[in-house]
């Protein structure tokens, strides 16, 4: 069995050695590392996934068993997201093969490097302060990745995220000190199994600051002011990264410190209402956008808030549902901000009047933005259809019929101004300079594609995982069970 | 057998985009087979006495297919008439592969829908068929483009969404996605749960039937899409909301009358307001044909006008309403079909379908004038056609049961479909040739055949009802609705009287032939010069002496009030508060980072203020 | 055991407090980072005041006492390596910080944060 700590591990060792491959073998070889990385890391992702699935992986680290040592959990629900986060990684890394990232390059690599490392270190921890230092890691790269293209709104939105990103990890740290003074435990199995002995208003502080510090990440109102300037000032891939790697792990801080650290149902009401804010005021603010880059950023906003009503639903099926979502979420994002991508590298503008017509000059590039709009206003057979029917049927089902109305408010604008996208692309002609997509980035964005078709048609290929990684959420005995050993 | 039509229809579309980028020609005829293969198999599926399929996809849902009555009358309708619609597109110009793709992804997902038995599958296929007949906006001309895409796209969302809604509810309540177990395990509901979720489904479906006031898509979507592509959305698309409709008032309802509602000489309280919105739509969407300058747009408004008819026959629920709104939607979706298909056909040899430039073109179209007379005599309820019996049987539903203001309503809006129905015809057809249209040839051959067939449909099941009424008598019964009135090959005896086909079509046969023989006899009349005209010096340009240009304008002066109220205002008001609120929505990302910080801040403080109490 | 003593955790308050302030009040955009650092500092205090008991010595095992009865005599390192991490990582997004300020002030010729939205709505 190939431990899943490699996967942190080799990820550090790649990041840090990106300059010392390019010395020793000059510098082409260097946008190669990130490609390799992250092809050695999914296989073992991969094949950790059957052994996950049975039973949560417990990997002890410097011979402490827990509750002593840091110790890596990766039940379902970790090795689902490691998995996605991984091959959002691989992708993104072929794209840059054959898209010119900032200078100087070899920084843009390790900083990709980094990122991904940080966020599949989250998904994966059993100790949470290892959580918050790999939170910060993912921050910090994020930051650098944001700020990376050197232009003023690069910087300026860069900005923005660094102060948003570092009180919320403060305040997050706080949230973590506040639980060892009650506690004496850092590692999140012993926590959940004492969550008992905590003083109720120091648990309810701690749960507040994680709940606004995590939302940082995870893109929720009104944390998320960073999201619209900080992703339209980075370049593609980076973007890319941030909507399909780094949201998820925020996402994922949450459910896992309040299903199974916490495990109190109060606070899921408010994740949902936190969730529908995000939602409706997201989608509503794309509707007016003319900017094609930011109006993906509002609904990736957008579809956060989604994602978080569904966690915050607390059933089996809102869950799973919720998780799925995400991952349509990552796939199509993904899709559509490479596709995008692609675009800008040859028009130099993503303002939606410049591409007018651009669907029909470049039916290629039209048809995947098709496929990825239609997968997120949810249409069979693209994966997006099962996310969203699962999620509205489960909150119906969960008694939280309000909340699926105005789960279907935001998507009925989601769809406005998706409409006005296609129209634009569609009519009119194009008129602005030739371009061609290199046979690398138009690979990845058709593998992309590829997905969203094939899981739209097997749906269960998806739901194979999210069931589980769901029960897992809801069973915290199992969790503390696994960790620890003995009856709980 | 799902899976053979699933695989026929949408492997055949990826098959016939792929083909038609080597030859149009051929992907067309393949799609034309494909479509006949398919019509055929479905017909098969009956004739061996109905299936059941059931398969697992995704957690708790598993796909349940199977067919009924109901399902084969309009599945059968569906895929039938469309392989004839079908045929057209061997000789049209303007053919792409896309819209091949598109053509037949639509029919395949026609198929599914009437043979889904679980909401899931059915929600899949309607979202197919959403989609699909989308993307083919895109084909059009262009000229109102913008307004038909965003539309419809948004109103078929909107009604979907309501859809998924109701079907959410019934899964939460009865646990299952399948039909006739959800159906069981409704019998204890609340009423006011029942009556949400029927109104959330008759909105859903509505928005596809194009009921007012859900219909501001229709008069856009259906002009905009590919002429040859519009006999099947007016036609068959809309049948599908009917189909829906269907469904929602007679299978989930239950019966309201369980629950104590009111009723209306024997028609309960809430059928009767849907089959107002019916009539009012009837007569609404008349008027507006009325006043329509392009022969599109007036056969648009003209569809939801037929399908209003169709709402309150099936709103009624009596088994003469209902029996006539079915045979309605199969009428309107022949004659409709016929009539766009003859669009279709001046189109693309006149170029236009303004019906200001059009005109005479009878000498030039003859066999295509035959037909577009025959769906015309259609449309407006005139025996021999199938259009009479339909039409018949809808007021003998109202009459029945005492219903002087609706009925009127709707005799009212058969008066104006006379209108319209006069203009459409004479300002293509009759009146003066236009000089750009001299050299107008007659439409290709498949057009011709497609022409006879649903000519030769619209009056072989007019003169014969009785080869209609065995199918719908067989949906009623399946449905528990009441016995239905006596019928024989070619006559219908309601209690209020006999309609008898033989002797009608016998009649206006012997007047037509009277009438064609004093036009011969009484000699030539004097060819006269379109600008020999007495205007007292003042010189007129050509488009001005138009017969038909201005038509009804006298009508139209007459009322305009009735013109200035429309749903479209309150929708307008609707989207513009939403922008309004939208733009105001996203200054709060203002910008500043501070400001940022501070909403931070102040959420924080806010949660530890309101969970202090805990 | 007295775990920690008050006055430090109303230093702690006061300097996220103080930090706070500049944070959410001052212009300059350093001024902003400093006060994110002051609010760090905060945190940093209280954390290892979480771990500090009245009359114990540093958690070093340095000389036989310690080694004999570690906890005796020690306060609770855990908190002290955690806020050693802290310290680090908020060196790390200072100077990040400082050097995307830097170049804001290139870009955009000002560091007065209310005149950086260039990117809005």
């Amino acid at each position: 069995m190939v431990s899943p700590i490699l996967i942190i591990a080799v990820s550090l060792f790649m990041a840090f050695s990106v300059p010392i491959w390019g010395m020793l073998f000059g510098k082409k070889v260097e946008k190669f590392v990130p490609l390799v990385t992250f092809a050695i890391n999914l296989y073992i992702a991969i094949v950790n996934i059957p052994i996950a699935l049975q039973h949560p992986i417990v990997v002890i680290t410097a011979g402490f068993k827990p509750p002593f040592g840091i110790n890596l959990t990766i039940g379902p629900l970790g090795i689902f997201l490691a998995t996605l986060i991984q091959f959002m990684g691989l992708l993104v890394a072929i794209y840059v093969l054959s898209y010119k990232v900032p200078e100087p390059s070899e920084k843009f690599y390790m900083l990709l490097i980094l990122a991904v490392m940080g966020a599949s270190g989250i998904v994966m921890t059993g100790d949470i302060f290892n959580l918050f230092v790999f939170l910060e890691i993912t921050s910090i790269a994020s930051y650098s990745l944001a700020a990376s293209a050197k232009t003023g709104g690069s910087v300026e939105g860069a900005f923005k995220y660094i102060v948003l990103g570092s009180l919320g990890s403060t305040l997050v740290l706080l949230g973590i000190a506040l639980l060892y003074a009650q506690l004496g435990t850092l590692n999140m199995a012993d926590i959940a199994r004492q969550i008992g002995k905590v003083d109720t208003t120091v648990l309810v502080a701690a749960s507040l600051l994680f709940i606004t510090g995590f939302a940082v990440e995870a893109e929720a109102f009104p944390m998320n002011g960073w999201v619209p300037d900080a992703y339209t000032g980075a370049p593609f891939p980076a973007v890319a990264i941030f909507a399909g790697a780094i949201a998820k792990a925020g996402i994922y801080g949450i459910a896992r410190i309040f299903y199974t650290i916490i495990g109190a149902p109060s606070y899921w009401h408010l994740i949902m209402i936190i969730g529908v804010l995000t939602l409706l005021i997201g989608e509503l603010s794309a509707l007016l956008q003319k900017d094609f880059k930011r109006l993906l950023a509002y609904s990736s906003i957008g579809q956060m808030g989604l994602v978080l009503v569904a966690i915050g639903a607390g059933t089996l099926d809102t869950i799973a549902g919720g998780l799925f979502q995400a991952f349509n979420h990552a796939i199509t994002k993904g899709l559509l901000f490479l596709t995008l991508g692609i675009v800008v590298a040859g028009v130099g503008s993503s303002n939606l009047q410049d591409l007018e017509g651009l669907g029909k000059k470049k039916p290629y590039l039209g048809l995947l933005f098709f496929i990825g709009i239609l997968s997120l206003i949810g249409m069979p057979p693209f994966a997006g259809f099962w996310s969203k029917i699962l999620v509205v049927f489960s909150i119906i089902k969960a008694n939280y019929i309000v909340y699926a109305v105005l789960i279907l408010v935001g998507a009925a604008i989601e769809v406005a101004y998706y409409v006005r996208v296609l129209r634009t692309l569609y009519s009119g002609s194009y008129r602005g300079p030739e371009f061609s997509t290199s046979f690398l980035t138009g690979l990845t964005v058709t593998v992309l594609a590829l997905v969203i078709i094939v899981v739209g048609f097997y749906p269960k290929l998806v739901t194979h995982f999210v069931y589980p990684a769901a029960k897992e959420l809801l069973g915290r005995g199992t969790y503390i069970q696994a960790v620890l050993g003995g009856k709980f | 057998m799902v899976a053979k039509l699933v695989a026929l229809y949408f492997l055949g579309a990826v098959i016939v985009y792929i083909l038609g980028k080597l030859s149009k020609k051929l992907a067309a005829w393949l799609t034309f087979l494909i479509a006949a293969y398919g019509a055929y198999l479905f017909y098969g599926i009956n004739k061996a006495g109905g299936f059941s399929e059931t398969y697992r996809l995704i957690g708790n849902f598993g796909f349940s297919f199977g067919i009924g009555p109901l399902s084969y009358f309009f599945g059968m309708m569906a895929l039938g008439l469309g392989a004839v619609f079908v045929l057209a597109i061997t000789s049209w110009d303007d053919n792409t592969p896309t819209l091949m793709f598109l053509m037949l992804t639509v029919l395949g997902a026609m198929s599914l829908i009437t043979l889904s038995r679980d909401f899931v599958s059915f929600f899949l296929a309607w979202e197919i068929m959403t989609w699909s007949s989308f993307a083919t906006l895109f084909l059009g001309r262009g000229i109102e483009r913008r307004v038909a895409v965003t539309r419809y796209l948004i109103w078929s969302v909107i009604g979907a969404y309501f859809l998924l809604l109701a079907f959410g509810m019934i899964y939460a309540k009865t646990g299952t996605t399948l039909f006739t177990v959800a159906v069981e395990r409704m019998a204890a509901v609340p009423f006011w749960w029942l009556f949400t979720v029927v109104i959330f489904l008759v909105i859903g479906f509505g928005v596809k039937a194009a009921v007012m006031p859900l219909h501001t898509w229709a008069p856009y979507a259906y002009p905009e899409s590919p002429d040859i592509f519009t006999p099947i959305f007016s036609g068959l698309l809309s049948k599908m909301g009917v189909y829906g409709f269907f469904l929602a008032i007679f299978f989930f309802s239950l019966k309201f009358a369980d629950y104590g509602v009111a009723k209306l000489s024997g028609v309960n309280v809430i059928g009767y307001i849907i089959a107002w919105f019916g009539a009012i739509t009837a007569f609404g969407g008349a008027l507006l044909a009325v006043k329509q300058k392009r022969a599109k747009k007036l056969l648009a408004y003209s569809s939801v006008s037929q399908l209003g008819y169709v709402i309150f026959g099936l709103a009624l629920g009596t088994s003469l309403g209902v029996t006539g709104a079915i045979y309605h939607a199969l009428s309107h979706a022949v004659f409709k079909g016929l009539l766009f298909l003859a669009v279709a056909g001046v189109i693309m040899r006149a170029g236009t379908d303004d019906l200001d430039e059009l005109g005479g073109l009878i000498f030039k179209m003859p066999l295509t004038f035959i037909f577009a007379l025959i769906g015309i005599l259609a449309l407006a309820g005139i025996p021999p056609t199938i259009g009479f019996p339909s039409k018949w049987l809808l007021y003998e539903a109202g009459i029945e049961r005492h219903f002087v203001f609706i009925t009127a309503v709707i005799f009212a809006a058969s008066t104006a479909a006379f209108l319209y129905s006069y203009r459409f015809l004479f300002s293509i057809f009759l009146g003066q040739l236009h000089d750009e249209h001299r050299d107008v040839k007659e439409v290709p051959l498949t057009f011709i055949i497609s022409y006879l067939v649903l000519g030769g449909l619209g009056v072989y099941w007019g003169l014969f009802p009785g080869k209609v009424l065995p199918l719908i008598e067989n949906i009623a019964l399946k449905f528990n609705l009441p016995a239905l009135k006596t019928y024989a090959l070619s006559s219908i005896t309601t209690s209020l009287g006999t309609f008898n086909a033989t002797t009608v079509g016998t009649l206006f046969g012997i007047s037509f032939l009277i009438g064609l023989i004093i036009f011969f006899l009484t000699g030539k009349r004097n060819q006269v010069d379109q600008l020999n005209n007495f205007f007292a010096g003042e010189a007129v340009d050509q488009i001005e002496m138009h017969y038909s240009t201005n038509f009804y304008y006298f009508l139209e002066r007459e009322l305009k009030p009735i013109y200035r109220t429309s749903a479209e205002t309150v929708y307008k008001w609707f989207s513009d508060f939403t922008v309004w609120f939208g733009d105001g929505v996203r200054k709060l990302f203002a910008g500043n980072a501070q400001v940022y910080l501070f909403y931070f801040a102040t959420f924080l403080a806010l949660l530890i203020l309101i969970y202090w109490g805990f | 055991m007295i775990h920690g003593q008050i006055i430090f955790y109303g230093a702690s308050v006061a300097l996220f407090v103080i930090g706070l302030y500049a944070v959410l009040i001052k212009r300059n955009l350093i001024k902003i980072m400093l006060g994110l650092s002051l609010i760090e500092g905060a945190v940093n205090l209280f954390l290892i005041n979480i771990g500090y008991i009245w009359g114990k010595t540093a958690p070093i095992l340095s000389n036989k006492e310690l080694l004999a009865h570690p906890s005796a005599k020690a306060v609770d390192p855990v908190p002290q390596a955690l806020v050693l991490t802290a310290i680090v990582i908020g060196v790390a997004v200072l100077a990040l910080a400082l050097s995307v300020i830097m170049r804001i002030y290139e870009t955009h010729g000002t560091l007065n944060v209310d005149k950086i939205k260039e990117l809005r709505w």
